[in-house]
This record gives structure tokens, C-alpha cells and sequence, in this order.
């Protein structure tokens, strides 16, 4: 490979035939004289424009499609005119340099064009970049095989994955619920789906070892809560966010509980019968009523303190790490958006009240149930609190810009239409070059890891398989329809 | 009117012996391939001076008898133009082209290359067989230079040779040596080449022109050449204008028009001189057929070609192959620098342009020419 040319943090560099190179491989240039190198990456791959090549191609084109015929070439000069054919010209960015074996972002130089040699990054360079006091296994690129990403990386941090339908992105979002709960983090799992019910078994339906820190709650079934337990901020907020309760209604509302708190007599049942006893216009009662209905339709209220739910002693009991999955399959949108309120307001109270530390939340298909507030709560009032969202769409513009430019990490899988790469390409931690050029070629289970998680080096990895039952995937009518996928 | 006789003489004006006898044609021209072993041999670590600009030679190494300078002849009336009803035949087709280039400038010479194309219509398909390229040096040291030579047949010469001569004389040892093999091989056939039947000067000896054609017409063949560009002109217009108001296939013979205006040695007319139009609407071209045959016969050789091979625009198409196979483009050019770079050692540095390191931006371009 030999350096073309660089303009601010893009260079190009000439490839020929022999030399193996993919989108997203890390090259190292190294100035010999100056013996310092820079870090480049590769993010797209062209043919080289050589003079007369088209003259060449149309001359071929003309022979291959009218005549046959033999080449007699004794000196084989033939050969090298196939390797200019086929040079191709790397366009790359710059990610940092090397000064003294270690890295640096140093990169305020320039490289000999002819003391300079340009090959693939070491492996031992790069993976001295990603700490690992946490590592885990996120997968493989071509050059190194096992890439171990440090998971602290994801703590305190705003997260995004996201990518087309059926590209990878719930089994990364896997990965990474199983790896955060092998390593004691607490992690609760919005599933739409129902796909994570089973991070705790083998693909051949064992129990594995951290079988029993997956939990599984069905709203209604097991994920029930007293009305003391939620208390009058999380209800009203659930009424006013999920419900749509207006200001009006939300005042009596608030009267109406504070008078059954002063009886003692905090129930469903008695809620009910205040608010048909409420003294309040007929349309504000008819809205209260109406909510109450869906309220006590959901299922997840109970009366019975015994089979309410205590999400504050179930993660202290599971204090080791464990994964709260809450399943919402089948669930409609309306209880969806009830459970994810009342499960935000309550978690958020539980840190908030330093009664838990920290938490990882999955938000899985998060614009079909999150409202548009807590967005910017996530990237503010949510961190600060402790809880480290990770959304994961297949739709990138449900997720407001100010997001991605403040994600600290987003794992993107192929996409290939205009619009999503323009949308995607608003994240801050990276060039939107890098991301339009290697996002569209990605093929499934390969996404591109932008972040800390990566030490702000760009990789494109190949996501390891899971050993566990993954659930979710697209389930095809025709059997080769499996192969393919 | 004058007649013509100016001659450049050079000290490489010898003949060759580089055609192999009839029964021994190798598939490769074996003494070329040495040729350019032994003119690369010694060049390890010399410098390359690559040329700014691409320059491969589209001409023909053949004379068409006015050398340099514009011959007024006199023509033929109108009423000479003889129509042209074009005959299918069976009969096959070769056309041979070949082409050259200069790679670079050598601290003693010049890097070139030599490439020729062989088509050929055989039973409505089209082939193709492609020699080269062929990289090799000439020199400007007369006996050093020359000793590389003598694998091509050529003899030993002293001084500061010709190298624009030189190389045009070692194109046409291939480009009569494809033509002598063709020949042998195919019977009854057109044989197509480039330019014209003229022969005589130092880099176009007629004695091999001879032999080719001799082949030829032992194997039933006729030769035919056609130019696209002559220098020849009548009443002060292109020769091939004597056409211009036609639209109808025709040719006229302009033949003693022409060839009386030369002495009848160095330079000989071995081709009967015709300016044909071979296709309705297409372009007149100069078109010589071998001398031997009589003018009736020509006249009925160039309707079959005209019947057998596609003559778009006036022009064979299996010449038009030959020709577009056998050139350089500039990707040939810089895989053949590659290569004498990694095979020979070479050192490749760009060509100094005094008049851009002058002058700047001041002097590439308009006012360069001024």
C-alpha cells in the first residue's frame, strides 16, 4: 500500500490486488524516518482511477463481447496491467497515533510518502486500547479474533443500538444483558417481544448458570403492585403520561388519594368507589373513572399485599447481578405505556432514595412504548440518577437528535437507506462519513461499535454467537429462507 | 511537377534475416523475446525518466512514398471511378496491426514497446492473437546498442544510431514477421495490413515486404493495405478526395498517377495504388493490392472483401480489431514502467520540464505553442 493523499483527517492510500483489506480494518502508517505512525481507518474502497483505464475496459469490453482469442505475452507484462486494473484506493480516516508504542492523539503531522510503510494495525496495539477490568466477549473482527471490550464502559453511559429488521441487534442487546449480569450489574429488560425470557437457558433448553438471574415478570401475573407501594407521584404521573389524564382531573385525583391516605384505606376497591363518590363535575369524574377502569383492567394493581411485587427486596435479593425481564408480549399499547411509567417512576425513586445504586435499563423497541419527555430525562436527570439507558430500535428516527449526539456508545448494523444513515449519522463519537460509508455495507450479525466501549476507535465486529436461547428471530415460512438468514 | 527523391539514410538500413523459412514459423517470435532480455540486461539501478505525457504511436511504419513532403499529382478524370458491387465469399480474413511506445527516457537511451494484434474472420468468427508487449532499450552507443539487434537479425552498426528510425524499423521486423506467418498459414485469404505496399526506405526494406508477399500468392492469399492517413494529393486536395462527391461503393486507380512521380529505386511501389470506398456512405481510403495482380482482378478481390467483412464506415473490421488490440493506453503504459521497474531494476523519476520549472503556469500550455 502506498499513501496517495491526505486532507484533514482523511487519507488515501493505494492498494493492489494482493493485499487483503476490508471496510473498517485499522492500518498502521508508519514514517520511518520519524519512526512514529498514524492509526488509519478504512471505511470505504474504491477502484483507483488510472489513467487509460477506460480506454483498457472499453477495448475489452469490445474483444470479450465480439471475438476470442489468445494473448501471447512472453514477459508477462500482461500481469502487471491486471494489477492496475484491479489497485484499488483506500479512503481512510485518521483515529489517532503511535508514538513510542503507545498510542496518542497526536496526529499533527505528515508522513513520508516514500519512508513510510502502510500495514495492518497489530492486534497487541489495538487491544492495549480497550481496557479490560471487565472485559467480555463481544466478538471477532477478520484480524483479531477476540475482541474483549471493557463493560464499565457502558456504566454511567447513554447507549443506542440500532439497525435494520433482522440484522442483530436484539442478539447484541443480549450479549450484552447476559455479560452486564454475569458481572453482579442489575439490568431491567423492556421486552416488547418476549425474546428474553429464555437468557437463561441453553440453545438446548438447559438451565445455565446464571439461569437464576434472569426473572421474568409478566405484568398482571407476577409484576403486581399495591397502591401504597407506587404511591401518588408514580400514579398520577402514570395517569397524566401514559393515560393522558388532563390537569383538572389530575387535581381531584390527587385530592381524592390523599383523603383515602388519611383514612388508611388505600386501596383499588376504595379508589373506585371514591371516585364514583367524588364530589367533582360529571366530566371529570366520567375521565377519572374511565382511567381507573384501565387501571384495574391492566391487572397489575393489586389489593393483596402478599402478591404485589417488592422490586426494592427482589434486587436486593439478587444483589449478585440479575436481569428483570419484564415480558409485554401480547400486551397493548396502552398497558405497555402504564407498566414502563410506573416502572421508570419507581425505579427512578428507588435510586433517587440511594435504596439502589445503579441500573442498567434495556429499553427494546423503545418508540412503541417510551414518551417523548424521557428523552431528555434519560441523557440528564436519568444518568445522574444512576440509570444507564440502552435503546434499541430498528427505527432511528424515533430517537431525538440531541441523543445520538450525546451517546457515549452505539453499536449501528446495516442500513442502507438514505434517510436512516442521515439520522444515524448525527452521533457525535464519530465522522458521518465513517458511518455512511461502513453502515450500508454492513452484512447481519457485523455492526459497527462506536464509543467508549471501543476507546473511540471504530470497529466493525462480527457479534459472537450466544450459547443461550436467543428467541426472537425472524421466524421464515420457507426453510431456505434459514439458510440465507 | 516534381519528382520525388529525398531519402534519409541512417546507419541501420541493412536488411534483416528475422523471417524464418516457411516450414520452421515458431508460435512466438523468439528472437524478439531475446531482443529484449539482452537490451534490458545491463540496466539495473538506472534511472527512468518518465515522459509527462502519454504518447503512443498510432501511425504505420510504411512509406507511403511521400515522405515529408506534399506531392502534387495529377489525377485521373471522373470518368474513371469504376462502381463496386460487393460479393460474399467463404473466403477467411487476417488483418495485423502493430504499434509502439515510448515508456521513458534512459540516461542512455529510450525505453519502449512493441505490441501486434492478429485478427482473423474464419467462417463469420472473429479471433484474435495478441504478441507482446514488448518492453526493450535501444541505446545511444552505437556498438553497445547494436549488439542487442543481431538477436533481430539486424546487423552491427557504429555511431550515435537513429532511435526514432531504429524503432520503427523493429516494429516493422514484427509487423512483417506476423505478416509472413499469417500468410503461410492461411490460403486463399485477405491479408489486411495497415498503411501502404510501399517499401525501400531504411526502417521499411522492400526484400521482406517481397518475401510476404511472395508467401501470399503461393498460398492463393492477396495482400492488401489500407491507410488511413496518406500524404499524397492531387490538384492540392488529400488523394482520398477524389471520392467525396461518391456515396456508392467505387474505386478509382490512381496508381500510375502516383507511382511515376518517384524514381523507380529506393523506393518501390510493390502495391498497386487504389482510392476505394468499400461501403455506401463510408470513408474513401487509399488501398493498395499487391502488384501482381491485374488491375481487373484487384478490382474484383476488393468486391468480395467488401462482401465478406463487415466494412463499416469503409473500413474492415477485422483491421479495425487489429488496430484497436494492438495499442497502448496509458494503463499499458504505467503496467510497463511497473514492470521494468520490478523485473529490471529500474529507478522511475519524472521527466524534468525546464519550460514548467521556467515558467510555471506560464508556459504548458497556449503560449507554449507561441
Amino acid at each position: 500500500m502506498k499513501i496517495l493523499k491526505k486532507e484533514a483527517d482523511d487519507l488515501q492510500l493505494l492498494c493492489f490486488p494482493e493485499e487483503d483489506v476490508e471496510k473498517g480494518d485499522y492500518l498502521l502508517v508508519t514514517d520511518r524516518l520519524k519512526a512514529r505512525s498514524l492509526i488509519v481507518q478504512v471505511i470505504d474502497i474504491q477502484y483507483a482511477n488510472i489513467p487509460g483505464i477506460l480506454e483498457d475496459l472499453l477495448r475489452d469490453g469490445i474483444s470479450e463481447a465480439s471475438l476470442s482469442g489468445d494473448e501471447l505475452d512472453p514477459l508477462n507484462v500482461s500481469s502487471q496491467i491486471r494489477i492496475l486494473k484491479d489497485t484499488r484506493l483506500l479512503v481512510g480516516k485518521i483515529r489517532g497515533a503511535i508514538e513510542d508504542g503507545h498510542v496518542s492523539q497526536d496526529v499533527a503531522w505528515l508522513p513520508s510518502r516514500n519512508n513510510s510503510i502502510v500495514e495492518p494495525m497489530p492486534a497487541r496495539l489495538f487491544l492495549e486500547a480497550l481496557s479490560s477490568r471487565h472485559s467480555f466477549e463481544i466478538g471477532s473482527t477478520k484480524r483479531f479474533p477476540h475482541i474483549n471490550p471493557d463493560l464499565a464502559a457502558l456504566d454511567g453511559r447513554l447507549n443506542i443500538v440500532t439497525g435494520r429488521k433482522g440484522t442483530g441487534k436484539s442478539h447484541l442487546t443480549k450479549l450484552l444483558v447476559t455479560s452486564l449480569v454475569r458481572e453482579g450489574a442489575p439490568v431491567v429488560v423492556f421486552d416488547v417481544n418476549g425474546e428474553y425470557v429464555n437468557l437463561g437457558r441453553s440453545t438446548d433448553g438447559r438451565e445455565m448458570h446464571h439461569s437464576p438471574k434472569i426473572i421474568s415478570l409478566i405484568p398482571g401475573l407476577n409484576l403486581r403492585f399495591s397502591l401504597p407501594q407506587v404511591g401518588l407521584g408514580t400514579l398520577l404521573g402514570t395517569l397524566t403520561y401514559a393515560l393522558q389524564l388532563p390537569e383538572n382531573s389530575a387535581r381531584v385525583f390527587s385530592r381524592i388519594w390523599r383523603d383515602l391516605e388519611e383514612q388508611n384505606q388505600l386501596s383499588m376497591s376504595a379508589l373506585g368507589a371514591a371516585i364514583v363518590n367524588a364530589d367533582c363535575h360529571e366530566s371529570i369524574k366520567d375521565a377519572l373513572h374511565a382511567r381507573f377502569n384501565t387501571l384495574e383492567d391492566s391487572g397489575i394493581f393489586t389489593d393483596d399485599p402478599h402478591t404485589a411485587l417488592s422490586l426494592e427486596n427482589l434486587l436486593r435479593n439478587h444483589s449478585e447481578g440479575c436481569a428483570l425481564v419484564v415480558n409485554m408480549k401480547n400486551q397493548h399499547s396502552a398497558l405497555r405505556r402504564i407498566v414502563v411509567e410506573l416502572l421508570i417512576s419507581k425505579l427512578t425513586d428507588l435510586l433517587a432514595t440511594q435504596k439502589l445504586r445503579a441500573l442498567f435499563l434495556f429499553a427494546e423497541e423503545a418508540h412503541l412504548y417510551l414518551r417523548e419527555t424521557y428523552w431528555d430525562d434519560a441523557v440528564t436527570r436519568m444518568r445522574h440518577l444512576g440509570l444507564f439507558t440502552t435503546f434499541v430500535t430498528n427505527q432511528p428516527d424515533t430517537i431525538q437528535t440531541s441523543i445520538y449526539r450525546q451517546a457515549d456508545n452505539v453499536f449501528l448494523f446495516n442500513f442502507s437507506n438514505e434517510h436512516d444513515l442521515e439520522v444515524v449519522s448525527k452521533v457525535a463519537k464519530v465522522d458521518a462519513d465513517t458511518i455512511r460509508m461502513v453502515v450500508r455495507d454492513l452484512p447481519p450479525r457485523r455492526c459497527l461499535v462506536i464509543g467508549d466501549i471501543v476507546a473511540n476507535f471504530p470497529l466493525v465486529v462480527n457479534v459472537r454467537p450466544l450459547e443461550i436461547q436467543t428467541l426472537g428471530a425472524t421466524r421464515y415460512f420457507f426453510s431456505d429462507q434459514l439458510a440465507v438468514a | 511537377m516534381s519528382r520525388h527523391t529525398q531519402q534519409t539514410t541512417t546507419t541501420q538500413q541493412k536488411i534483416s534475416n528475422f523471417l524464418p523459412p516457411e516450414d520452421a514459423i515458431p508460435a512466438m517470435p523468439q528472437g524478439f523475446i531475446e531482443f529484449c532480455r539482452a537490451s534490458m540486461r545491463d540496466l539495473r539501478g538506472s534511472q527512468l525518466s518518465t515522459l509527462p505525457t502519454f504518447a503512443p504511436d498510432f501511425g504505420t511504419t510504411q512509406f507511403d512514398g511521400a515522405d515529408g513532403q506534399i506531392l502534387s499529382v495529377e489525377g485521373p478524370s471522373d470518368g474513371h471511378v469504376i462502381m463496386l458491387e460487393s460479393v460474399p465469399t467463404p473466403r477467411p480474413i487476417a488483418a495485423i496491426d502493430t504499434s509502439t511506445m515510448k515508456l521513458g527516457e534512459l540516461e542512455g537511451g529510450i525505453l519502449c514497446a512493441l505490441r501486434g494484434a492478429v485478427v482473423t474472420l474464419e467462417t463469420n468468427n472473429y479471433r484474435y492473437l495478441r504478441y507482446g508487449p514488448f518492453v526493450f532499450s535501444l541505446g545511444y552507443d552505437g556498438p553497445k546498442a547494436s549488439k542487442p539487434l543481431e538477436t533481430l537479425g539486424l546487423p552491427p552498426f557504429s555511431g550515435e544510431p537513429n532511435i526514432d528510425g531504429l524503432l520503427k524499423r523493429i516494429r516493422n521486423i514484427l509487423e512483417r514477421w506476423l505478416q509472413f506467418n499469417v500468410s503461410t498459414s492461411l490460403k486463399e485469404a485477405f491479408v489486411l495490413v495497415d498503411g501502404s505496399l510501399t517499401a525501400g526506405t531504411p526502417d521499411n526494406p522492400s526484400r521482406e515486404l517481397e518475401s510476404v508477399l511472395e508467401v501470399a500468392r503461393r498460398s492463393g492469399s492477396v495482400m492488401i493495405a489500407i491507410s488511413k492517413k496518406t500524404k499524397l494529393r492531387i490538384r492540392n486536395e488529400c488523394l482520398t478526395n477524389l471520392l467525396a462527391n461518391e456515396s456508392n461503393p467505387c474505386l478509382i486507380d490512381v496508381d500510375a498517377e502516383v507511382t511515376e512521380q518517384f524514381p523507380p529505386y529506393p523506393v518501390r511501389f510493390l502495391g498497386r495504388v487504389f482510392v476505394a470506398k468499400l461501403a455506401k456512405c463510408g470513408y474513401p481510403f487509399r488501398v493498395d493490392i499487391d502488384r501482381q495482380i491485374s488491375p481487373t482482378t484487384a478490382i474484383s478481390e476488393f468486391a468480395q472483401l467488401a462482401g465478406t467483412d463487415i466494412v463499416d464506415q469503409g473500413y474492415p473490421e477485422t483491421l479495425r480489431m487489429a488496430h484497436i488490440l494492438s495499442t497502448f493506453t496509458a494503463t499499458d503504459a504505467l503496467a510497463m514502467q511497473a514492470y521494468a521497474e520490478s523485473e529490471f531494476g529500474l529507478e522511475m523519476v519524472p521527466k524534468l520540464s525546464l519550460r514548467h520549472s521556467l515558467f510555471g503556469p506560464f508556459g504548458t500550455r497556449w503560449e507554449a505553442l507561441h
